[in-house]
């Protein structure tokens, strides 16, 4: 049980971090954090498949993403007098947004909680089982795999044409 | 196991020289020369042999690629414009000191994504080819990095190819969903033994799949990047981009529908003929109304896919081979226009405006020849090449009942000669104010040029033996 409250208790406490921060980078990477400990808790429920594709998909490349808007927008600097008074969070427009947002989600979770008893059970663990995903990757499906390796050079070989430094040829 | 391969070798070839060009790019020492479009043309020559010697035997690899006749006579339209667009690339990649490695590179792997879409019988590899071309087409488009015209293309073909790619993703989960399966013979076999009458899951299907095509192929109302796009890529990249993802994207489109999709074909065909006849009147009606040539030909293509949408919807016994026909004509007429585009293209001075080529006539008497060849031949005039394509396609859809769509393609080709003929007046009637603006034809180029000619010449006059081709060849798929 140890294991679960440290994931749990890093989760909860990352994710108030997020929305205590007044710059929009350390908030993403607070996210970050808070989607490992999500991942532990998903390793602790029989799921591995999950917690890496957490990992991999969320705290990878979403969260990249996510930093890349960031920076693309350049998110304002809070520096005058009233952001210096008022948290981002307190000024009217965010806080009834917000508010609108989270009671959804807390309906949400108590919908789904009852409902929980009928729905919500996998049938059986092999759903998840990497072993059985690897070998379906690389048999049955080897061909689209070998192409999704031609399609990352070819990602890859863009992002270098159109992000190279002009003149350091 | 190593024949199972067989049926991906032509794609494997062109992925090796796309490999081999970056290799090589990285042995290059700053300012040296090296003939790496050569390499591209040894992959492409090494594709066309394993083509030919695949012809008519039917291979499939991995259950996944098919290399039937149909496949690959699209695999051979696909040589062509991958060999002339290489050809056409020279002048543009010296010009503008693109990287030639990673230029040729992109255009060595686009081929081959789009030769594996043509082949694909498997829809999630029909999504992964497109990923592969899109990606690299997206790119290509945005090579020449200082120009902001060329960015803002790059960009918003980006953008809107990225969201319609989803909508593809899209089709293919409500078809897994609907028969647990993304192969096209089991799809095809499960939707034709489902009830009669369609229901909202199929169509939903069938919807999203066909947005995605009507993208790629700039079907109207999914058109709106086409003159942005073409506008901004250099001009060999357009003749690229507009032959080779359009032939890519209708073979893929042809394979879809008319194999796993047919049985639902009474509900599509409605949906397909009222695009295909918005797709032919914007896309000459806007057409008429430009003043560069590039976007020009951008809408003129749009049109040129409203043509084929005629040739899918009438499929029938008649018009089978009118849709390769079609796209091989429009190909190599297509890809001409733009290599003269691309050669008179100087580096300063763009010359895409209609009024650059006035006095063409005088300075470059061969290349205003060339070039008055090409648009007689997209306006289908006889004895080119054009003409035989529309006339099939409009006959088959004469016979097939489809006499609106007919009567609409007849109408739209007589305004678009309104637009080709302008720029064949202005080369010869008008003489020119500053002289000596164009640059020097590179050899390659007029000899890729006076082949497409050629080309056009003979599919115009002696089009039965292709034609035959054509047809046959379709008929391997259903």
């Amino acid at each position: 049980m140890t294991p679960f409250y440290l994931f749990a208790a890093i989760a909860v406490g990352a994710s108030l971090l997020v929305i205590a921060q007044r710059n929009p980078v350390y908030s993403v990477l607070l996210l970050i954090a808070s989607f490992g400990a999500l991942s532990g808790l998903y390793v602790l429920l029989d799921a591995p498949f999950v917690a890496v594709i957490q990992i991999i998909v969320y705290a990878g490349a979403i969260m990249v993403l996510f930093l890349f808007v960031v920076m693309l927008l350049n998110a304002p600097h809070e520096e005058t007098p009233y952001d210096e008074q008022v948290h981002p969070l307190m000024r009217p427009g965010p806080m009834r947004l917000g508010a609108v947002l989270a009671l959804g989600l807390v309906v949400e979770l108590i919908w789904a909680l009852e409902k929980g008893a009928e729905s919500g059970r996998f049938a059986g663990g092999a759903v998840s089982n990497v072993g059985a995903i690897g070998r379906l990757l690389f048999t049955e499906y080897a061909f689209a795999f070998e192409v999704t390796s031609i399609l990352i050079i070819v990602a890859m070989v863009g992002a270098v044409v159109l992000a190279r430094r002009e003149g350091a040829r | 196991m190593i024949s199972s391969l067989n049926a991906i070798v032509p794609m494997l070839c062109v992925t090796a020289a796309g490999l081999a060009a970056m290799v090589a790019e990285s042995f290059r020492d700053p300012g040296e020369r090296m003939p790496i479009a050569g390499l591209g043309i040894v992959g492409l020559v090494g594709a066309a042999v394993a083509t030919l010697l695949l012809w008519n035997h039917n291979v499939s690899s991995f259950g996944v690629v098919s290399a039937d006749n149909f496949g690959l006579f699209v695999t051979w339209i696909l040589i062509i414009v991958g060999a002339l667009s290489i050809a056409f690339s020279g002048p543009t990649v010296e010009r503008e000191r693109l990287p030639a490695g990673e230029y040729y590179a992109l255009m060595l792997f686009a081929i081959a994504g789009m030769m594996l879409m043509a082949t694909a019988s498997d829809l999630l590899i029909i999504f992964l080819a497109l990923e592969v071309l899109s990606i690299a087409v997206y790119v290509l488009t945005g090579i020449r990095r200082d120009s902001a015209q060329a960015s803002e293309a790059a960009f918003k073909y980006f953008l809107l190819g990225a969201f319609s790619s989803t909508f593809f993703l899209y089709g293919i989960a409500f078809t897994y969903g609907l028969t647990g399966s993304t192969h096209l013979d089991r799809v095809g076999s499960l939707i034709a033994a489902q009830a009669m009458a369609p229901t909202p899951m199929q169509l939903l299907a069938v919807g999203f799949l066909l947005v995605g095509f009507a993208f790629k192929v700039s079907a109207v109302p999914f058109h709106m990047w086409t003159p942005d796009a073409y506008e901004g890529a250099p001009p060999a990249v357009t003749g690229f981009m507009s032959t080779g993802v359009k032939a890519a994207a209708f073979a893929a489109f042809a394979r879809v529908f008319l194999t796993a999709f047919e049985p639902l074909r009474g509900d599509w065909g409605v949906i397909l003929s009222v695009v295909a006849g918005a797709t032919m009147i914007v896309g000459t009606v806007v057409g008429v109304a430009q003043s560069n040539v590039k976007r020009m030909l951008a809408y003129s293509s749009i049109a040129h896919g409203g043509y084929l949408l005629v040739a899918l919807i009438a499929a029938n016994d008649v018009g089978k081979g009118a849709v390769l026909f079609y796209l091989l004509t429009y190909a190599v007429t297509n890809l001409g226009a733009f290599g003269v585009i691309a050669v008179l293209d100087n580096g300063d001075r763009a010359n895409d405006r209609v009024s650059d080529y006035a006095g063409l006539w005088n300075e470059h008497p061969g290349l205003a020849a060339l070039m008055t060849i090409f648009l007689l031949s997209l306006g289908g005039f006889p004895p080119m090449a054009g003409f035989i394509a529309k006339w099939y396609v409009f006959s088959a859809a004469v016979k097939a009942g489809d006499n609106a769509l007919a009567i609409i393609g007849v109408l739209t080709s007589v305004v678009s000669v309104f637009f080709y003929l302008r720029i064949v007046v202005m080369m010869y009637m008008t003489s020119s104010s500053q002289p000596l603006r164009f640059p020097a034809v590179p050899k390659i180029a007029s000899v890729a040029l006076a082949v497409s000619a050629i080309l056009i010449f003979y599919l115009g006059i002696l089009p039965t033996r292709v034609l035959d081709w054509a047809a046959e060849s379709i008929s391997t798929i259903f």
